[in-house]
């Protein structure tokens, strides 16, 4: 999710509001989704797998409080630098934990289809939020999330040949963060701060055309463009299982020219349809064209949502104190060096286990 | 005339990534040599 939570929530710290605000607005998500995590496992396999008895579609055993913090770190460190947690928790999931079959890619998918979902209620109420630009991106990512898993089966079903994949992901967004630290965003675009706030009208809307507004400034963008850059963005997250703001919003503002805070109306809508869309591909539609589903390990992806919430709830709280820069030469550096080792271990086998 | 004191927060914040970022390598280093 591409930073907005993070943007969504800026208040002055203060020790008994955050306190109180985490009780009120947080806990009870947390809960929610740890409550649906236990239910689903019990629903999907019977009993709780853990550190004891493995995830069954996993192949794994882990601990369930190491899926939680999981989600927490990525959910928190990706939040502040703008960036998803799912394109962070499918290496970990993948090289640490070990959770190597096709099911880890919708499994992904349910944290990145829950985290943003908290960020879009808070768009909706502060009128950063606009359907005509959110709607062609999003009808694009919906036709990319019915042929992305078929890729997946298709072209990446065994975990090299994935690995090479994410590690292509991993090696963009490495060079993005470093990229961004040497060269900030100008001011020529005039990107509001983190405080800003306006609603993001729509100005005209023609045939093939739709122009929007905010704080003066306005954009004409083709829908047809908005349509394909969704449906393409959409055909490669879903075959890795990831949202898909990792490629959206360097388009965005690369191409479209468009400030973090308008952008981010359209992504965050998108990486909810893109998952939930992908989601429904591999459990229900994949079955019906190949006869074979992939299916999530529901629980996995709960108990990762749950420390989701959580962490981009405290990088909303943080990100003002943090050294933005510091902090994404560090992920940057570390995303690159895994996305390299990925790739390379595709055409030479490295001599550890990835 | 003082300056305002920083609340326990303001002063954990800065260093929050980090801290997050090394007991991520922590528990990570962990599974790895205890349940491969």
């Amino acid at each position: 999710m591409q930073g907005s939570p993070a943007q969504a929530a800026q208040v002055p710290l203060a020790g008994e509001s955050v306190g109180r605000e985490f009780l009120v607005r947080v806990a009870p998500l947390v809960v929610a989704f740890l409550a649906a995590g236990y239910a689903a496992a019990i629903l999907q396999h019977g009993y709780v797998p853990g550190s004891d008895r493995p995830f069954p579609l996993a192949g794994v055993a882990v601990p369930n409080w190491h899926i939680f913090w999981m989600g927490l770190w990525t959910g928190f460190t990706m939040a502040l630098v703008g960036e998803a947690s799912g394109i962070f928790a499918l290496p970990y999931s993948m090289s640490i934990l070990q959770f190597s079959t096709p099911s880890i890619t919708p499994t992904t998918q349910i944290l990145t289809f829950l985290n943003p979902i908290g960020a879009v209620l808070g768009f909706r109420r502060t009128g950063q939020w606009n359907l005509d630009l959110a709607k062609w991106v999003c009808l694009g990512g919906v036709a990319g999330g019915l042929v992305g898993p078929f890729l997946r089966v298709i072209f990446f079903s065994e975990p090299k040949p994935f690995q090479l994949l994410v590690g292509l992901a991993l090696g963009f967004v490495g060079i993005h963060l470093l990229y961004s630290v040497l060269r900030p965003h100008t001011p020529q675009r005039a990107e509001p701060g983190p405080r800003a706030s306006g609603r993001i009208e729509t100005v005209g809307r023609e045939r093939r055309r739709i122009s929007i507004a905010y704080r003066g400034q306005s954009w004409t963008l083709s829908t047809p463009g908005l349509f394909w850059t969704g449906a393409g963005v959409g055909v490669i997250a879903s075959a890795l299982g990831v949202g898909g703001g990792f490629l959206l919003v360097p388009i965005f503002v690369a191409i479209y020219g468009l400030p973090m805070y308008v952008l981010v109306a359209a992504t965050i809508p998108f990486v909810i349809v893109l998952s939930a869309v992908g989601l429904f591909t591999y459990a229900v539609v994949m079955p019906m064209v190949t006869g074979t589903a992939i299916l999530p390990e529901w629980s996995w992806g709960f108990f990762a949502a749950a420390g989701g919430v959580v962490g981009s709830w405290w990088a909303a709280k943080t990100q003002r104190w943090v050294p933005e820069s510091i902090l994404k030469s560090m992920l940057g550096g570390v995303t690159a060096i895994a996305g390299t080792l990925y790739v390379v271990n595709f055409f030479y086998p490295l001599p550890f286990k990835l | 005339m003082s300056t305002p004191r920083k609340s326990w927060m303001e002063i954990i914040a800065p260093w929050s990534p980090f801290i997050v970022l090394a007991l991520a390598a922590a528990v990570a280093t962990y599974h790895v040599i205890f349940n491969w």
